[in-house]
């Protein structure tokens, strides 16, 4: 399964980058995957998109996850991350963290 | 001409010569005098606003509204609005400097600014500062995604923010997973009010709550009022209970103590299953937690061992006495908590409160006895508990530098006798929705986290109370991840946020702002800190409905839309802000024009869009609209294409409602109205959460922000950190030099509160009748003592030499120790002629600075001891405030 994964808001600031391009030989879950880029992009990325670090985590209360453009929550994060739609080459996967800390 | 010439009898003359081309319409909409936002309808005839009421259609005031709401006309029409854009010719800033406003056109004005954020984009866009205020808070939502869009950490809700609820917030979050608390009104008995004025006036849901607690009252509700004022709640309650400011941690504390070791009004099943108190704490404070699964443990007294909390063989857990865990002797929860609770005995609070201990023990009584642990109430035909009995606080409670622990303290109560979201006990507002009947949304739920605790569902910004965020190193101006259980930063504005940035070497500074409706030099402390701190930014732009007192530092003026020319698709949204609670309906209004725009005025919203549009941040800001505002699916806004507010509403709508009703619907019907279940209004026994009595996380949190701090030699007193609630003196408290002998506190007025009130002249009208809305509060008693006669002019100043003047007021209303004052008044811009002179600026005696903040959750201190002397000077330029004296 190929997937294209981008990063937005603060979160890019912590992949370093705004795009990935990855492929897996079935498709993952939701949670597999966001494992997947821990382990890419190092504890600093799961600390900032997981609330807890016990399992199983939940996602902070200012992470969003879009999966195909629909809005992913705690609930999915075991289903498989959905195939690609027909008009697209694969599966596209944006994670977006608003700033944990705002307000002034 | 205006509005009364144009519309006067002779309208109805003009109606019947040619009705054929006669408007005359009802348009549903939403106010925003004050955050409120309750639901109003707008009379309109011939395109001309003449008159505005109460939406009987939503929940959201049920056709009633406030003082303020049917005054909103006159800020329509006022003349002394903004009407063009403005750039300053002078560049010599500081107050009452005049700036020498030139007109210019949108064009001009819009291109210097794109200009220069363009050029701050490139250098650090953190040093962009985004400046909002409460009373626009549910119109602000496009602000914070701009924010996001342009990659700044730094926004804030200025004064509105800082001195609305650090404390009273994040309790109501981390307790009852919402901003904030009521009484169950419909079914509670016994309400018992900390400085808090709920149904009784301004604040979240102003109108329906007045028309819950009115009706609570007439059918028999108890009301004790515990508050250094006897003024919009405690003079309609059956009691009044005169309390020193500040000092509501120690009644409370004292009143739990009489609960818990004297009276033994506990309701043990509630502690057991719905709190921590039955977790074992180790002797440094910790849990005891289980080695496998790392879950805190609780003693079983059946089977005589340690279990996971939420092990299925752990029904019953210990409350007290000491057990072995892991080779240590620990003690549950509340155990420790009721020997804590020991120190805090009557005799004590009494001298730290001047509440007789008498009355301290028998409204701790009355209260426990009024909660009927263990009864049970059939609602919706379903079995629920019954404790009509509840303990609420609010902005008197948590205006302190120990606003956290005040706040705690007095819902410590509740939790003792389990009477939180329950039938008649205390309510949040409304954590728990599982949506509209046909698409399931909005929903949210508070869920547990590993320790069982929990977390909100919904929240008003992505900083939630708990589980606190991981303390760090701050990188954003107000030190907001530093202290993770605050909301809103003083330090934004204090006189000493150079040195606090230095402290953590911040590698930038800001250099430019863009204001929204706020005027920070009246609203956060006093001018000259603020002032201090505006006049180190490069450029400012404001929008605003007026020129005020902040505008004498603004570079460009933006004149801005008023509420009722906006589309707005969510103005009570989330619920937990502004909706009532208990039973009832679910209302979800919109907020749209009334009237179109006229001059060259436009909406905030829609210029903030298209400047993030001509920045090329189209992409990032409509990701984060569709982030923030949880858009998905079809109505995902396309990151690659350029919207308008009208279509994101409509999005939005469609989102939630179907898409048969998007904004065209709600323009149409104003509201969308649904019944709310039992398991929304009534929560707490249907979910599997559990609230902290026992604040451990407090513990970790001070060993890491303490560490970062100590790194960067910023003192940190960790006192404030306990996990038991404490009462901590503030400033004020300690003050020794017995000239400065009285406290001064400000309070919410019922009609200048929250908003452009103050230049209203209905509003300023009706204040002008009131005798206490204009002058000083002091106790008649502690006046004559000084020599004072009614009316006079006196200074008031702080130990830091800091005065203002005004005329006071004798009254029995007042605390001895104590003068009260109304609003954020006293203003002297001479473009708002209504406001001008009237009342006193109570917010120039504030200190704003890093001694005068919780160091647990960033709160400024918001009262200071005085000294009182006869004005030398009892002239003319004092007149207007004596206007409506009795």
């Amino acid at each position: 399964m190929n997937m294209r994964v981008l990063f937005m808001g603060v979160i890019a600031n912590f992949t370093g980058e705004r795009e990935l391009a990855l492929s897996f030989n079935s498709a993952p879950t939701v949670r597999g995957l966001l494992d997947e880029l821990e382990r890419h992009y190092g504890s600093e990325f799961g600390a900032r998109v997981f609330r807890t670090s016990s399992t199983p985590r939940l996602l902070q209360m200012y992470t969003r996850i879009f999966v195909n453009g629909n809005l992913v929550g705690n609930e999915d994060l075991d289903k498989p991350v959905s195939a690609a739609p027909a008009d697209k080459p694969s599966s596209e996967v944006l994670v977006y963290l608003l700033p944990a800390a705002c307000g002034g | 001409m205006n509005v009364h010439q144009k519309y006067g009898p002779q309208i109805w003359e003009d109606k019947k010569r040619d009705p054929k081309n006669w408007e005359d319409e009802w348009i549903p909409s939403a106010c925003t005098i004050c955050y409120g936002g309750c639901s109003i309808q707008a009379h309109r005839v011939n395109g001309t606003v003449i008159k505005i009421e109460g939406n009987p259609k939503s929940p959201i005031g049920s056709g009633r509204l406030c003082a303020k709401g049917i005054s909103g006309i006159m800020l329509l029409y006022d003349p002394n609005r903004l009407n063009t854009p403005l750039r300053r010719t002078n560049p010599n800033k500081g107050i009452n400097v005049d700036p020498g406003w030139k007109p210019i056109s949108w064009d001009e004005a819009l291109d210097e600014v794109v200009t220069r954020l363009k050029k701050l984009h490139v250098e650090d866009p953190r040093q962009l500062v985004l400046q909002v205020t409460t009373t626009l808070a549910p119109s602000s939502l496009v602000f914070f995604p701009f924010g996001w869009a342009f990659g700044t950490p730094n926004m804030w809700v200025a004064g509105g923010g800082v001195h609305c609820g650090n404390g009273a917030h994040a309790s109501g979050g981390i307790t009852h997973a919402s901003w904030s608390i009521v009484p169950d009104f419909k079914h509670c008995n016994y309400a018992l009010y900390f400085g808090a004025s709920k149904g009784h006036g301004a604040g979240h849901v102003g109108t329906p709550n007045i028309t819950l607690a009115a009706d609570a009252r007439e059918r028999g509700m108890h009301m004790v009022v515990v508050d250094p004022m006897c003024n919009f709640a405690a003079a309609k309650a059956d009691e009044w209970v005169p309390i020193r400011p500040g000092t509501d941690a120690a009644m409370a504390l004292a009143m739990a103590n009489c609960l818990v070791n004297e009276f033994r009004i506990v309701d043990t099943e509630y502690l057991r299953t719905k709190t921590n108190a039955v977790y074992l704490i180790r002797p440094d404070g910790t849990y005891a937690r289980d080695p496998r699964s790392g879950k805190p443990l609780v003693w079983d007294d059946n089977s005589g061992a340690t279990k996971p909390y939420d092990d299925p063989g752990a029904k019953h857990a210990a409350l007290e006495g000491m057990y072995q865990a892991n080779g240590e002797s620990c003690q549950p929860a509340f155990a420790r908590l009721k020997e804590h609770l020991k120190k805090y005995t009557p005799k004590r609070a009494e001298e730290i409160t001047g509440v007789p201990a008498e009355t301290i023990r028998r409204v701790a009584r009355e209260f426990g006895e009024a909660a009927r642990v263990g009864s049970t109430i059939v609602i919706d035909g379903v079995t629920l508990p019954y404790r009509p009995a509840s303990a609420i606080f609010f902005r008197g409670a948590q205006g302190h530098k120990n606003s956290m622990h005040n706040c705690f303290a007095v819902d410590l109560l509740n939790h003792i006798v389990g009477c939180a979201d329950v039938v008649g006990g205390t309510l949040g507002f409304n954590p728990v929705c599982y949506g509209h009947p046909e698409t399931g949304r909005p929903h949210y739920v508070p869920r547990a986290d590993r320790d069982g605790l929990m977390a909100t569902g919904v929240w008003m910004l992505p900083h939630v109370p708990y589980p606190p965020a991981e303390p760090r190193r701050p990188d954003s101006l107000g030190f907001i991840e530093l202290f993770a259980l605050s909301h809103v930063s003083p330090i934004m504005a204090s006189s000493d946020q150079e040195q606090c940035w230095q402290k953590f070497k911040l590698p930038y500074r800001p250099k430019m702002m863009i204001n929204y409706g706020a005027n920070s030099i009246m609203s956060v402390g006093n001018k000259d800190a603020v002032a201090a701190s505006l006049k180190t930014y490069d450029f400012i732009v404001s929008f605003d409905i007026f020129l005020n007192e902040f505008s004498d530092f603004a570079d460009i003026i933006l004149p801005d839309a008023c509420y009722l020319e906006v589309v707005d698709p969510r103005p009570n949204f989330p619920f937990i802000f502004n909706h009532p609670a208990g039973e009832g309906e679910w209302g979800w209004p919109i907020r749209q024009p009334v009237v179109q725009p006229t001059h060259d005025r436009r909406s905030a919203r829609d210029v903030m869009l298209q400047l993030a549009y001509r920045l090329g941040l189209g992409a990032e800001i409509n990701m984060a609209l569709n982030s923030y505002y949880g858009l998905d699916g079809p109505e995902m806004l396309d990151p690659s294409k350029v919207y308008t507010m009208e279509e994101i509403a409509d999005r939005d709508l469609k989102h939630n409602f179907g898409p048969e009703r998007g904004l065209a619907w709600f323009k149409e019907h104003g509201v969308i109205t649904w019944p709310k279940r039992v398991d929304e209004v009534y929560w707490r026994p249907f979910l599997d959460v559990r609230i902290p009595i026992y604040h451990e996380y407090l513990i970790d949190l001070v060993q890491r922000t303490g560490s970062i701090c100590r790194e960067a030699g910023l003192r940190l007193d960790p006192s404030y950190y306990g996990p038991c609630p404490e009462w901590l003196p503030c400033p004020s408290h300690e003050v020794t030099d017995p000239d400065f002998d009285l406290f001064a506190f400000y309070y919410r007025d019922a009609v200048q509160c929250n908003g452009f009130t103050m230049e209203n002249p209905w509003l300023d009208e009706a204040a002008r009748i009131d005798p206490y809305s204009y002058r000083i509060a002091i106790n008649a008693d502690t006046a004559r003592r000084k020599g004072l006669a009614d009316n006079d002019v006196v200074w008031l100043q702080t130990v830091t030499g800091r005065r203002v003047a005004g005329r006071i007021k004798l009254t029995q209303a007042v605390h001895p120790e104590a003068v009260g004052i109304a609003a954020c008044a006293g203003h002297w811009s001479k473009h708002q002629p209504i406001a001008q002179g009237k009342g006193v600026f109570f917010n120039d005696l504030l200190e704003v600075d890093f001694e005068h903040t919780s160091p647990v959750n960033l709160n400024l201190d918001l009262c200071t001891k005085v000294k009182v002397t006869r004005h030398e000077d009892q002239g003319e330029q004092y007149t207007a405030v004596v206007i409506g004296q009795a």
